[in-house]
């Protein structure tokens, strides 16, 4: 059916990579959400889909079909731009009936299959308007609905909410991933907002400088980031990261816990075998190079970077890491604590609405809760073990 | 109550104001006016009244077989058919060519784009009474001489318009483009169905532009028509009917008259369109 | 085994190559055939005396032929001609137009009708203008002799008189686009500007000169330009008024001298060549200041 694959694919603008040895596979029927920031070449992934772009190398196949060197039309995709790109001159039925126009469809059954996809989508009022008297949410389904008509073996949707204010857009991506899922067809949805991602995705692959960093389920790309970037890209405010040591020399196999230093606080995590041998494989023939290159460090300690969620943290009376209030962030429901450590990283906690909110300047203690802490290769920013 | 006397003052000075704008129209409307409302009154006037001194300057007994007179022995019938063809053909003409290119210029990707594309605006800086001389016999050799292929041909492309709509071409976005070529749509398809539908207010200012000029026109026609009336157009026409009514000046009026009278009724329909092709070089 | 639909992308991007060409040939084979090639046959039809009969072959005479006509005392009058009858055009239509636009640009009642009339003259043909003006001008029925004043020769074949009067009937032919350039423009000048120029105190006529006309410079030149333009090559009311008579000389502007040199009489197309260089060159200093102008305005709307 329509799977779709990127095998190896790359893509050059003049001299600038949009797309660097991209390999990635979306199951038949899967709506696969691809985040990133602005410029990381998610949209370009998906216009070397579409054959709006073509790759400079790689293959790209569509079902069992290598698509390469197909021409666009022949491919069978249909796509949802940003800007919705509806024909301004014509009305929303005509706009509807557009793609219909050049298969060979006779008259009757073109104004059947427009019918009823304006009802799915309750555009059946609008038929007769043109896209200038309707609202940007209307809109919106109307480029829905120029795509679902053709019944497309894959959907690509660009950003399709971004032109929509904050309701709209919950409203939205909550109908959009039910039609999806009532018509079971492979989808690519291009955003980069995380809160879309994670609501509507399957799986989600996120993208940075034109490099997939990570692809997995909402829940996974969430506890386990892969790397540095996924983690503080990812939730919001994003995981705190800083750096802390270890020395790989007073773990050895069968300890269960790992002792961290962190701005002049000891932090024990428990740990079972596997990540005691994979911070002792990652680190450990590195920590006679960088033995006493980093002042304040113990000799024989290899540095680590340590990832804590906000949630993860809590303020406490003492003992953790100290640090002194930045300010505190009131969202209402929850606030966020920026602290500053005393080697000047900052971090930020979360509390509930019942915790009690410091004052700026305010000396505090953050305790971490050592069972979701996440370790990272300072050198190739991946995540340590789990 | 100085408020009251100042309020009044100034209402005053803008009545007075008001009345010096109307007065200035007024002036304005007098010069464009008298010579048409002449002709006009000229053309319906027995023809010893014309020289009669002091002039008559209402026809209160109209002779309108002046007119009846033009258009028969001026063989004005003939010759407003003549213009209508030529200036179908050129109009068409011009407007197909420029939309073809223009496309092309706007939405292709070919080798050598930019620089056909600097000869097609270098073409606006060659005024065609420079290339008369040549375009004359050009024409006799190819057997052209007095037919309306002579009298439209050379004027069948058009640099101006085709950077005017290469303009508007531009203005459609990109994205259009590519939601129709996933649903199949080729490029003369897209062309006719969404480029030229969206770019309808700078064809029908250029339509109206080409219309005017080619209607208009006076030094080719004059010299590439012969002595038959086979294509002669009617600016021509009233050349000869000036020439051959030299003791008829009411009938050449009348004429005259005629001539304009399609070209009056286009400014009044499309009066918008026609501004908008005549200042489109000039106000963005 | 290939599957349906596919071309590869050299194959697909030559396609998109071949329809370009394809699309902008027409016009291409237009101009070349009526623009490019005659253009450049000028430079060659200099160099030759040309039989007016065909068949016969022409005989090169080389750049003797250009300066002698270059020097000629009758491509002289005539270059200094146009000169004159620009400059009596030009300005005057200019003035005319802003002036009515001016006028014009006021919420008053009727002011459309108004902007309808001033228009008008857009319609009105060389041709026709030509004779509703020669009838004006007439010796017999026009309006001097209607005031009473006789001048012999008559207006049109006196030989102070006959090119301020081409002018005129020009000036007035061109009010109708002097006009609507003009009403763009100011309709562009943002009233803002106006309201603000108001507010600070100034008077009309201050507003004016100090704000209106700068801000319409771009427009006024552009006029400008184009008017210079269509004055060099006036043709149509030259060949109906003077062409024939004896004040003939005194209004042979360079196209007409063109067409005389080419057809009338024995006709000479390598003299008639040079004289359409000349024209050009002209027109071709006058154009580029037009692309100038139209660049420079562009960046003055970003």
């Amino acid at each position: 059916m329509a799977r779709v694959e990127l095998k190896s694919v790359s893509k050059k603008f003049g001299g600038v990579v949009a797309i660097n040895d991209l390999s990635l596979v979306v199951a038949d029927g899967e709506l696969l959400v691809i985040l990133g920031p602005s410029g990381c070449g998610k949209s370009t992934a998906l216009r070397l889909i579409a054959g709006l772009d073509e790759p400079d190398v790689g293959e790209i196949t569509i079902g069992d079909r290598v698509i390469n060197d197909v021409d666009p039309k022949d491919r069978n995709v249909a796509m949802v731009f940003q800007s919705y790109a509806l024909y301004p001159h014509m009305s929303v039925a005509r706009n509807l009936e557009f793609p219909l126009r050049q298969r060979g469809i006779d008259r009757e059954q073109r104004d059947r299959i427009v019918s009823d996809v304006a009802k799915r989508l309750g555009l059946t009022e609008m038929l007769a308007r043109k896209p200038a008297q309707l609202s940007g949410g209307q809109r919106q389904r109307v480029a829905l609905g120029r795509a679902i008509v053709r019944e497309p073996d894959v959907f690509l949707m660009d950003e399709p909410l971004s032109n929509l204010d904050a309701a709209l857009r919950i409203e939205t991506r909550a109908e959009i991933a039910e039609l999806q899922r009532e018509l079971a067809t492979t989808t690519l949805y291009v955003t980069h907002d995380q809160v879309e991602a994670m609501t509507m995705g399957d799986r989600i692959a996120i993208m940075n400088d034109g490099a997939l960093q990570q692809v997995d389920t909402p829940e996974t790309v969430y506890s386990k980031p892969s790397n540095v970037f996924v983690a503080t890209f990812i939730g919001n405010p994003g995981m705190n990261v800083f750096s802390g040591t270890v020395d790989p020399a007073t773990v050895s196999p069968g300890d269960s816990v790992l002792e961290l230093l962190i701005a002049g606080n000891t932090l024990s995590i428990p740990a079972d075998g596997e990540l005691i041998d994979d911070v002792r494989s990652t680190l450990g023939p590195r920590s006679r190079s960088t033995t006493g290159s980093t002042s304040g460090s113990t000799p024989g300690a290899s540095n680590v970077l340590i990832g804590v969620r906000p949630e993860d943290a809590s303020l406490v009376s003492d003992g953790g890491v100290e640090g002194n209030v930045v300010i505190v962030e009131s969202l209402g429901s929850e606030a966020h604590v920026i602290v500053k450590l005393h080697d000047n990283s900052t971090f930020v906690v979360r509390q509930d609405h019942s915790a009690r909110r410091p004052s700026p300047g305010e000396p505090v203690n953050i305790a971490l809760d050592v069972q979701r802490v996440t370790l990272f290769d300072p050198e190739t920013k991946a995540r340590i073990g789990r | 109550m100085p408020a009251e006397n100042e309020a009044r003052r100034s209402h005053r000075r803008r009545q007075r104001r008001k009345w010096v704008s109307y007065l200035l129209l007024t002036v304005g409307a007098f010069i464009v006016l008298f010579p048409i409302y002449m002709t006009i009154v000229n053309s319906l006037l027995p023809a010893d009244l014309i020289a009669r001194r002091p002039p008559s300057l209402f026809p209160f007994h109209p002779e309108w077989s002046t007119y009846a007179t033009a258009w028969s022995k001026g063989h004005l019938g003939i010759y407003l058919r003549n213009s209508a063809i030529e200036t179908a053909i050129i109009t068409v003409g011009q407007l197909t060519t420029a939309i073809l290119s223009a496309y092309a210029f706007a939405f292709l990707d070919f080798p050598g784009k930019r620089v056909i594309f600097i000869v097609f605006l270098s073409t606006m800086m060659i005024p065609f009474e420079v290339t008369l001389v040549t375009n004359l016999s050009t024409i006799s050799r190819l057997g052209w001489y007095n037919t309306f292929q002579g009298l439209t041909v050379p004027f069948l492309a058009t640099g101006f318009g085709t950077f005017l709509l290469r303009q508007a071409f531009l203005q459609i976005p990109r994205d259009l483009r590519e939601a129709a070529s996933l649903d199949g749509y080729g490029n003369l398809r897209f062309m006719a169905r969404v480029a030229v539908p969206l770019a309808r207010p700078t064809v029908a200012a250029l339509g109206v532009f080409s219309f005017l000029g080619a209607w208009n026109q006076y030094l080719w026609p004059l010299v590439v028509t012969g002595d038959n009336n086979a294509i002669r157009t009617v600016q021509i026409g009233l050349k000869q009917l000036q020439a051959t009514q030299i003791n008829q000046i009411d009938v050449t009026l009348a004429g005259t008259l005629i001539a304009t009278a399609p070209m009056l009724i286009l400014l009044i329909i499309f009066q918008k369109q026609l501004i908008r092709g005549l200042t489109a070089g000039a106000v963005k | 085994m290939r599957a349906l639909g596919v071309v590869p992308k050299t194959r697909r991007r030559r396609n998109e190559a071949l329809l370009g060409y394809a699309l902008v040939l027409p016009a291409l084979v237009v101009f070349s055939v009526f623009t490019f090639y005659p253009f450049a046959r000028n430079f060659k039809l200099a160099l030759y005396v040309t039989p007016p009969y065909p068949n016969l072959p022409s005989r090169y005479v080389g750049l003797h032929q250009v300066a002698q006509v270059l020097t000629s005392s009758s491509f002289l009058t005539s270059f200094e001609t146009t000169l004159l009858f620009s400059v009596m055009v030009v300005p005057a239509g200019l003035l005319l137009g802003l002036a009515l636009a001016v006028a014009a640009h006021r919420k008053l009642r009727g002011i459309a009708i108004y902007q309808t009339i001033f228009s008008s003259t857009v319609v009105t043909s060389i041709a026709v203008t030509a004779v509703i003006f020669g009838t004006l001008m007439n010796p017999v029925v026009g309006l001097l002799p209607w005031l009473g004043i006789t001048t012999t020769p008559p207006l049109l074949e006196n030989p102070t008189w006959a090119l301020p009067c081409i002018a005129v009937l020009t000036v007035w032919q061109g009010i109708g686009l002097s006009f609507i350039i003009m009403s763009a423009g100011l309709q562009s000048v943002p009233d803002e500007l106006l309201e603000a120029s108001r507010v600070d105190g100034a008077s009309a006529w201050t507003t004016f000169f100090r704000i209106t006309v700068p801000l319409l410079s771009p427009i006024i030149f552009f006029a400008l330009v184009v008017a210079t333009i269509t004055a060099f090559q006036s043709f149509g009311q030259i060949d109906l008024l003077t062409g024939t008579n004896s004040a003939f000389l005194h209004t042979n502007v360079l196209t007409y001298n063109i067409y005389q040199t080419l057809l009338v009489g024995a006709g000479n197309p390598g003299k008639a060549a040079i004289l359409s260089i000349a024209l050009f060159v002209a027109t071709m200093l006058l154009t580029l200041v037009q692309i100038r102008l139209l660049e420079r305005r562009v960046h003055y709307a970003r």
